[in-house]
């Protein structure tokens, strides 16, 4: 089952962003960022992202 | 030094104007109310009270950030259509343009649209006036407005300001309603702090359905409501940009939007994005869909969903675009969109 967050590393390998697949969205590494903190409250629910490609 | 009372001062040949002085001491000039507290400028805290910004869409039936800038829809279990409209020309109420219509098919507790204002500190204890032009048909327990706040990430328990009720009717009547706002004192008080406004259904849980109809929402330090605070359209905007920012394709061309970048490897196209207007923090990033933007001037889709390169700043962006074909690495690379209606944005809401 796909899961709605994805991992995604740019092409040096380094952490980029997440994906909300649901809509197309790279969400930043940001605690100021309320898509980071709803992702944030999905992770605390014992949630995992699909992992980087 | 010596004190004239009265309380008005008119001409001798007419009643009309003038400047009368209420027993509380307030002043209206020729019927106009001056402000009782607070600065003579930019006394709206409201951003996009007037209704005159919809980047997102003109109609939308989902809920949170849907259509209206800076206007989230707290459907709270209900259904609703929330619409920017238009005055007819001539029926333009108070130079007012535009107005929002929250179509409530079923409704329920704390069904409304709100307001974050960016940092809890930008309405201070004290008195508050929140005034708007409204008509409708009332929502179970009549129309509610009230206030939140909210003292940010890891911050102070939030509060909520008692509501209040006006009566909603089918004829556009102009509403205000004062808050007593609590101090401030002993709150921690952290990032993304936000003082809140909700108008709609309030804690009545009836699910009878409501429609409505508001514009020249404003909210305002003092006792009195002041007239509208009318600012320019680009003013507006560029207010509703520190919160988010859509650019989208008017035709089916290409080239109407893009972004500048180049081949960083023989694949990865990185490409910068400057915001014209600095943004509240690092946004997100969307776009309408993959299938919608080509990599130019090789003409082609990219391999995968344009992304974030990295964690932007309030600035500027880099946004990431996988090219299906190896290229020269340092080739120059513009990633446009081009279909009707394709669009990427940026959001940075509270």
């Amino acid at each position: 089952m796909a899961k709605p967050y994805k991992l995604v590393v740019n092409h040096r390998g380094e952490p980029a962003c997440i994906f909300r697949v649901s809509d197309n969205t790279s969400i930043p590494y940001n605690d100021d960022n309320t898509d980071y903190q709803e992702y944030l409250e999905w992770v605390a629910e014992d949630n995992t992202p699909d992992p980087a490609e | 030094m010596s004190t004239i009372k009265v309380n008005a001062i008119k001409n001798l040949s007419t009643d009309d104007g003038g400047i009368a002085i209420d027993n509380s001491g307030h002043v209206q000039v020729e019927g106009v109310q001056l402000p009782t507290a607070g600065a003579l400028f930019a006394r709206n805290k409201i951003i996009n009270g007037s209704m005159e910004v919809a980047q997102r869409g003109t109609s939308s039936t989902d809920n949170g950030y849907v259509s209206l800038d800076r206007w989230f829809v707290n459907q709270s279990g209900g259904s609703t259509t929330f619409s920017q409209e238009t005055f007819a020309a001539g029926s333009e109420i108070d130079s007012l343009k535009n107005y929002a219509k929250l179509d409530v098919t079923t409704s329920s507790d704390f069904t409304t649209i709100q307001q974050r204002i960016e940092d809890v500190r930008t309405v201070p204890a004290g008195t508050i006036t929140v005034s708007f032009w409204a008509k409708g048909t009332a929502p179970s327990g009549n129309l509610a407005v009230y206030c939140n706040q909210n003292f940010g990430t890891s911050g102070s328990t939030g509060v909520t300001i008692t509501q209040q009720t006006v009566t909603l009717t089918s004829s556009w009547q102009r509403l205000d309603l004062q808050f007593t706002v609590p101090s401030l004192s002993g709150k921690t008080i952290n990032a993304n702090s936000y003082f809140e406004v909700a108008i709609g259904q309030g804690s009545n849980t009836g699910t009878t359905a409501y429609e409505l109809n508001i514009t020249g929402v404003q909210l305002e330090v003092g006792e009195k409501a002041t007239p509208f605070e009318h600012r320019s359209i680009g003013d507006e905007l560029a207010r509703c940009q520190r919160y988010y920012q859509r650019y989208t394709t008017t035709t089916n061309e290409g080239f109407t939007i893009g972004i500048n970048g180049v081949y960083n490897t023989t694949t990865a196209c990185a490409h910068a994005f400057y915001f014209p207007v600095e943004m509240r923090t690092a946004p997100s990033f969307s776009v309408s869909d993959k299938s919608h933007f080509d990599l130019e001037p090789f003409d082609q889709e990219p391999a995968s969903t344009p992304t974030l390169w990295g964690t932007p700043n309030t600035k500027i962006a880099i946004i990431e675009a996988e090219s299906p074909t190896a290229r020269t690495q340092g080739f120059a690379s513009m990633l446009t969109a081009d279909v009707a209606n394709g669009y990427f944005d940026f959001s940075a809401e509270l």
